[in-house]
């Protein structure tokens, strides 16, 4: 198939193009085919009954005589019997095969040979003679009663040239051939325009997306036929996406050179000719410290896909054994029983890569700050899946419980983690419709709760 | 032990293996993937630090490529991108651990110490022998609680015969552990440098800590005292 694919025109149309003339050739062909075989068995039958009629008419003339032998007492009414190589010619053999008697028009001809055939069932048969094309004969036995009650066989046999049937059937062909061709002709025509009229709506697809491209128009806004309607409701989606991460982009950028500036000019603002060097240390410590979070900050939420990526469906636990995974090589120092109590067929709507910075920075955190157990469940309801993860820590006192989840905000300021991770986690839920909560464990420390839209079609994966 | 370090920044490179040099390790570094892997493969690898973000070859390509060829030795990333996706395609891949970067030298340190002692199947940050303890984060040696003051290589040595307490370690073995690639690398050396271990940890005589197995290597002695 690929070598077939490799010689088949770029082009949409001229593979149609292609494709229905060879249709409509093979078509034509087998037509003609079909045609020329019908006509010759006509043809061929209107000889055999014109030859039979012969045949019946050379019976009348021919009796035994009184020596019992059979002879032609006047010649056949068809006058081409009497004219020496007409095309019609007469024979009558004996039951040794000796010819009786001939036609005129059969004087040179000798190179027949008869069959005999059942007693009065005429046979009809191609005659093949040398140094012509050939044409056919009709070979009838028929068997003479004496009075003495004996039986005298004669074989009587007609043959006709090809001349006739050779020109009607020509004749036929040249007008089949002619007639199929310009049938043809219109046929490829008329598909041409056809096919000019059915491709004209994506012509005018690819018209709108060199106007959008030129920047004349938002989006493709024709009426099209429902087979490429789908097509242009996708081509403008992924239109608005694009242009809605273009302006995430630029929003990020914009807010991260903002953000850098404060920093940046703290740094720049202190006096390091009479700041002692501790103090020097500990600014630029603490300064370039929250650059590395902003930049962090921003970089995530710039590269967060959001609901408007499209759908893919997850399947939530493939999805967290990963996660758990990564989080026992990276503890293996501290024995933490990770229970991953996800089920099967627990799926969401979300980008793979937002949904392991979602949960990962969550298990992580959970991880960070368990005494050994961190629990993973899945419910599901009419609109919401929800993913918990608990841990056996020290807990979130309640008044620090929503705060924890703003920008910079860490419970404790013990742990490694500058308390990015859960900000930013809350902006990629919320920019999928959904909500983070935080709340106080059974196993004792923390537990935060992640609601997400319920998948609206079944997974596919 | 031997640490190669795969980072293109030249800078951060450098800065890394002057820090890992002052910390003991005998260090090989590469520019970039192809460059790593080739010291992968070649040299006696003991840890190795590698950047995700390689030319030639990338660091995730790099580490598929190490373990399917059965190199086993920890593996620690570093990555620009602190992406959950780029730490899970790195930890599939076959990396033990990874780090952000911009990073502190000293939380670094900590990892890859932990990386050695977990894959010495060593429980905490102290190498134990008998009465020979080693504390890889402050690099102190004790001998019956009592603290032996060691030169860097003679550490190196107790370090990698400590790691590898239950097998018998050749010479060459020794030589391609503790010395860098572009050092003078002398084999003799190391009779020197056992003959000042066994004088430093056993003033006594009576430990024999290190057992030369003639015609084999050296091997610490798996019945010393506690």
């Amino acid at each position: 198939m690929r070598g077939v694919r490799s010689w088949l025109p770029n082009s949409l149309r001229l593979r149609l193009l292609l494709t229905a003339s060879l249709v409509v050739v093979l078509f034509f062909l087998l037509a003609i085919i079909l045609l020329d075989t019908a006509f010759r068995k006509t043809a061929e039958n209107a000889i055999n009954d014109q030859l039979m009629a012969q045949l019946y008419a050379l019976l009348s003339v021919a009796d035994l005589n009184d020596r019992n032998l059979l002879e032609v007492s006047e010649s056949p009414a068809e006058p081409r019997f009497s004219v020496p190589e007409s095309g019609l010619y007469a024979y009558i053999f004996d039951h040794q095969g000796r010819l009786v008697w001939k036609s005129d028009s059969a004087l040179n001809v000798n190179e027949i040979e008869y069959r005999m055939s059942k007693v009065g069932e005429p046979l009809f048969s191609r005659w093949k003679r040398p140094g012509n094309s050939g044409g056919f004969k009709l070979d009838f036995t028929v068997v003479w009663e004496l009075e003495s009650e004996a039986q005298i066989t004669y074989t009587f046999l007609i043959a006709e040239s090809p001349g006739r049937y050779s020109r009607s059937v020509s004749d036929f062909r040249s007008v089949l051939l002619w007639w199929g061709g310009v049938a043809s002709a219109l046929l490829l025509a008329l598909l041409l325009l056809l096919l000019r009229w059915a491709l004209a709506p994506l012509r005018r697809v690819a018209l709108e997306i060199r106007q959008i491209e030129g920047g004349l128009q938002q989006q493709i806004t024709g009426l099209y036929p429902d087979e490429i309607t789908a097509l242009t409701q996708n081509i403008n989606r992924l239109i608005a996406n694009s242009q809605k991460t273009l302006v995430r982009y630029r929003n990020s950028l914009g807010n991260l050179a903002h953000s850098l500036k404060t920093p940046l000019a703290m740094m720049r603002g202190m006096d390091i000719h009479t700041e002692t060097r501790a103090n020097i240390a500990h600014l630029v410590d603490e300064q370039s410290q929250r650059m590395v979070d902003i930049v962090e900050y921003q970089l995530k939420r710039a590269t967060t896909a959001g609901s408007s990526s499209g759908f893919t469906i997850l399947q939530c636990d493939v999805w967290i054994k990963k996660i758990v995974s990564t989080l026992k090589k990276v503890y293996s120092e501290k024995p933490i029983r990770f229970e991953n109590n996800l089920y099967d067929g627990l799926s969401v709507n979300m980008d793979s890569a937002d949904f392991l910075e979602v949960c990962g920075n969550i298990a992580d955190n959970a991880a960070k700050w368990c005494l050994g157990i961190v629990r993973i469940d899945g419910t599901i309801d009419d609109q919401w899946v929800s993913l918990s993860f608990d841990d056996d820590g020290s807990g979130i006192p309640h008044d620090m419980q929503q705060k924890v989840l703003s920008r910079g905000v860490r419970s404790d300021q013990h742990m490694p983690g500058q308390g990015i991770g859960l900000s930013v986690v809350v902006e990629i839920v919320e920019s999928y419709g959904g909500t983070v909560d935080v709340l106080s464990s059974v196993l004792g420390g923390a537990r935060i709760v992640v609601k997400l839209p319920k998948v609206s079609v079944a997974p596919n994966q | 032990m031997r640490i190669l370090v795969v980072e293109d920044e030249k800078g951060l490179r450098e800065q890394l293996a002057k820090n890992l040099r002052s910390e003991g390790y005998a260090v090989d570094t590469a520019i970039d993937g192809e460059d790593g892997l080739y010291f992968g493969r070649e040299y006696p690898v003991d840890i190795a630090i590698v950047d995700l973000g390689l030319p030639r070859l990338s660091g995730i390509e790099l580490i598929k490529i190490l373990r399917s060829e059965d190199y086993l030795y920890p593996i620690l990333i570093l990555t620009a991108r602190s992406m959950w996706q780029e730490k899970v395609e790195g930890l599939e891949a076959g990396a033990d651990d990874y780090m952000a970067k911009p990073f502190q030298y000293e939380e670094l340190s900590a990892r890859l110490r932990a990386l050695i002692r977990r894959s010495a199947g060593a429980a905490d940050a102290t190498l134990r022998a008998g009465c020979i303890a080693l504390n890889t984060s402050s690099q102190e040696v004790s001998v019956d609680s009592i603290v032996v003051e060691l030169t860097a290589y003679e550490y190196r040595l107790l370090h990698y015969l400590m790691i590898n307490r239950d097998k018998v370690v050749s010479k060459n073995q020794l030589v391609d552990h503790i010395y860098e690639e572009d050092s003078d690398r002398d084999s003799n050396v190391i009779e020197v440098f056992v003959g000042r271990l066994r004088k430093k940890l056993d003033h006594q005589g009576k430990l024999n800590p290190i057992q030369t197995l003639r015609g084999r290597g050296y091997r610490l002695n798996p019945e010393l005292p506690a």
